[in-house]
């Protein structure tokens, strides 16, 4: 059965250069862009107006960006190799994280915000306490030195997947630092990495354009998902762990049926390729659960489940 | 003055972006100047042995190959420069060294070959002449034992152009010949360049690209009309870029196209063209040609045929990013396209756009028709 997606608000040139990133909380998308400035833009209204701007010091553009609602904290990351982590409560910097020897690539918080984690270009991932004044490092995971492209937490707090440029796709265990997985599958850059709400299910994509699906447990390959003609740059799971959204360089978002193992719904609005895509977190309110994409046309595209269909 | 194919100026000229050789010189250039530090300290005095490649003594008669051929090093006659030297001359000639074994590190850094011209126009009131830079670049060379070319300089002009104009040289000579490629004088050979009626001026980064284009009369077409091709062999040299800033300036209603690999070289090379270089800032606004439009190629538009961005290429981008300019609303295309290969972690080189034989053809073609339509219907 496919499902019914319509495109309810849309807001062209939101930034001034492509929008890399997109996170979402209960309450904001938060976009991230090549002009070193993040943007929260209300997730609970109806046109989705601009809230909020950080002028970051990334001179350099911003890629990653990822939020806790719980710490209220925002972490941005420039090509500059730098994160800076950003209170929602005031928008003041509350840390800038560097290394002189690595540039950190991308990154995201655990569930109950007391860890970062980030991928290295140099391969490696540094977990960091967010208690602690100045974000002490708490922890390095080793990979085998291709840069890291895209990183995810488990909801649970136990494992953190990370996929890497030459293909490698690895699960780490955060009880014991140790490396749980490494999967096969991917020969080429793998750039999304992403684990169902129940930490069941870990999802994978990139330059092979195959979206492959693992069970975290056991590190089996349960399924694939083909369908993408071009790289799959964000891999996204809705909050009931039905459905998988991703969002490709071929221009196109797709929401894949997990039950199905199959594509639903194809949205081909944006005429130029989809750098990110995120599921609303608005769960609770009445109305079902849509996603924002943004991409190379610096459009911010909200949509949602056309219902009684 | 026309051009052949074999001549020796496409030998020299290195390829830009290979490393390996250019740390083997750098080093021993470090090592002079360290010995020079290690001379200070104990005596006081800056001093450097430069060996004199054109003294007597530096020179033999080989008997079996019947021509003059430089002694070895150990035998060569050496020159001591110092500083402060027993003569203001003494003195001058230490300045002019210091400062051309600079310009020669910057150049081996940046992997960015140069002419002895852009030398000596680095710094006119030091060098004097062009005589000055020409012995000193030898001597350095003879020195460090290396040939000039792996120090990254050479000596003539690289720019070619052809198409359909008409160049007087102050000499007499009149270059005229359509579709034959011409080497581009220094500016002040020229006498003036007569453009005939052409639609645009098509500058490329790549020597290969435009010898093809060239062969194919890219020059006149019916579909996209007449036009002069001009190449600087990767970085321009001074006579280039005059002459394309000269064309700029006196034609101001022709378009003019700037085709570059999509990689951090080749939009640097872009930018050196539409923005100027750094070494040679007290002479730019004489040398570049902001209205340049980048024509491609974009990392975006392959299908397939990417590579991976290096290490070397990302702490280029990032560098290039980092220039306050690049934050100017005229720079901001390039922008984009730095942080795109950043991102997606790739390149592409001209050469390999699209799949088929002609296909570098096929996309110029298409991307200045676009652009010569979108300027008739404005």
């Amino acid at each position: 059965m496919s499902k019914q997606y319509f495109s309810t608000s849309l807001t062209p040139e939101a930034h001034p250069a492509d929008i890399f990133c997109v996170e979402t909380t209960s309450e904001y998308a938060i976009t991230s862009s090549g002009n070193s400035t993040l943007k929260l833009w209300n997730a609970a209204s109806n046109d989705h107006e601009l809230v909020l701007t950080i002028n970051t010091a990334h001179r350099l553009g911003i890629h990653h960006v990822c939020a806790n609602k719980e710490l209220g904290l925002i972490a941005a990351v420039g090509f500059d190799g730098e994160i800076s982590v950003w209170s929602l409560q005031d928008c003041s910097c509350r840390a800038v994280i560097s290394d002189p020897k690595t540039a950190y690539w991308a990154a995201r918080f655990s569930a109950d915000g007391e860890f970062l984690a980030a991928t290295s270009l140099d391969g490696g991932i540094t977990v960091w306490n967010t208690a602690s004044e100045d974000f002490e490092k708490c922890g390095e995971l080793e990979t085998k030195g291709s840069s890291g492209l895209a990183i995810d937490y488990s909801n649970d707090g136990r494992f953190i997947a990370s996929g890497h440029e030459n293909g490698g796709l690895y699960v780490f265990s955060t009880e014991t630092a140790r490396l749980l997985h490494s999967l096969p599958g991917h020969i080429k850059a793998v750039r999304a990495v992403s684990f169902s709400p129940l930490s069941k299910l870990l999802a994978a994509g990139g330059d092979s354009n195959v979206i492959t699906v693992y069970d975290v447990t056991s590190g089996e390959q349960v399924f694939n998902l083909s369908g993408h003609s071009r790289w799959i740059m964000s891999l996204d799971w809705n909050f009931t762990g039905e459905y998988l959204l991703s969002g490709s360089f071929d221009k196109s978002l797709k929401i894949w049926s997990i039950e199905q193992t199959e594509c639903v719904s194809t949205q081909t609005e944006s005429d130029s390729a989809v750098w990110a895509a995120k599921w609303t977190k608005t769960a609770g309110t009445a109305r079902p659960q849509g996603f924002v994409s943004v991409g190379i046309d610096k459009t911010v595209r909200w949509y949602r489940e056309a219902t009684g269909g | 003055m026309s051009f052949t194919q074999g001549d020796d100026v496409i030998e020299e000229c290195l390829d830009y972006r290979s490393e390996e050789s250019r740390e083997e010189i750098l080093g021993k250039i470090e090592t002079l100047i360290s010995d020079l530090m290690a001379g200070v300290a104990e005596t006081g005095l800056a001093a450097i042995r430069l060996s004199n490649r054109r003294a007597a003594e530096s020179i033999r008669f080989d008997k079996e190959k019947l021509h003059l051929t430089a002694r070895d090093a150990a035998d060569t006659k050496q020159n001591i420069i110092a500083f402060p030297g027993p003569t203001i001359l003494n003195s001058w000639r230490f300045a002019v060294l210091m400062r051309t074994l600079d310009i020669i590190s910057e150049s081996l850094t940046s992997g960015k070959v140069v002419t002895k011209r852009d030398i000596y126009y680095r710094e006119t009131w030091l060098f004097r002449n062009q005589a000055i830079v020409d012995r000193i670049v030898d001597d350095i060379g003879r020195t460090l034992n290396v040939p000039r070319a792996a120090l990254g300089i050479v000596a003539a002009q690289k720019g070619l152009a052809c198409g359909t104009f008409c160049m007087h040289k102050k000499d007499g000579t009149l270059m005229a010949v359509e579709g034959e490629i011409q080497l581009i004088p220094p500016f002040e050979e020229i006498k003036s360049v007569d453009v005939m009626d052409i639609d645009f001026v098509l500058v490329i980064e790549k020597e290969a690209i435009f010898r093809s284009l060239c062969s194919s009369k890219f020059y006149n077409r019916a579909d996209i009309g007449r036009s002069i091709l001009v190449t600087g062999k990767g970085y321009p040299d001074l006579s280039t870029r005059q002459f394309i800033s000269n064309i700029a300036a006196c034609h101001p209603d022709t378009p003019l196209f700037g085709a570059v690999d999509s990689d951090p070289y080749g939009i640097d090379i872009l930018c050196t063209y539409k923005f100027g270089s750094r070494a040679m800032a007290h002479e730019n606004s004489h040398l570049t040609a902001l209205k340049m439009e980048w024509v491609g190629v974009n990392v975006l538009e392959y299908e397939d045929g990417w590579t991976k961005l290096s290490v070397g290429d990302r702490k280029k981008a990032l560098k290039m990013l980092s220039l306050p300019w690049m934050e100017t609303e005229a720079a901001m295309a390039m922008r984009l396209e730095l942080q795109r290969m950043l991102f997606l972690g790739k390149k592409a080189e001209m050469n390999v756009v699209g799949t088929e034989a002609n296909s570098v053809i096929t996309y110029l073609t298409q991307a200045i028709k676009i652009r010569l339509d979108a300027l008739i219907t404005h």
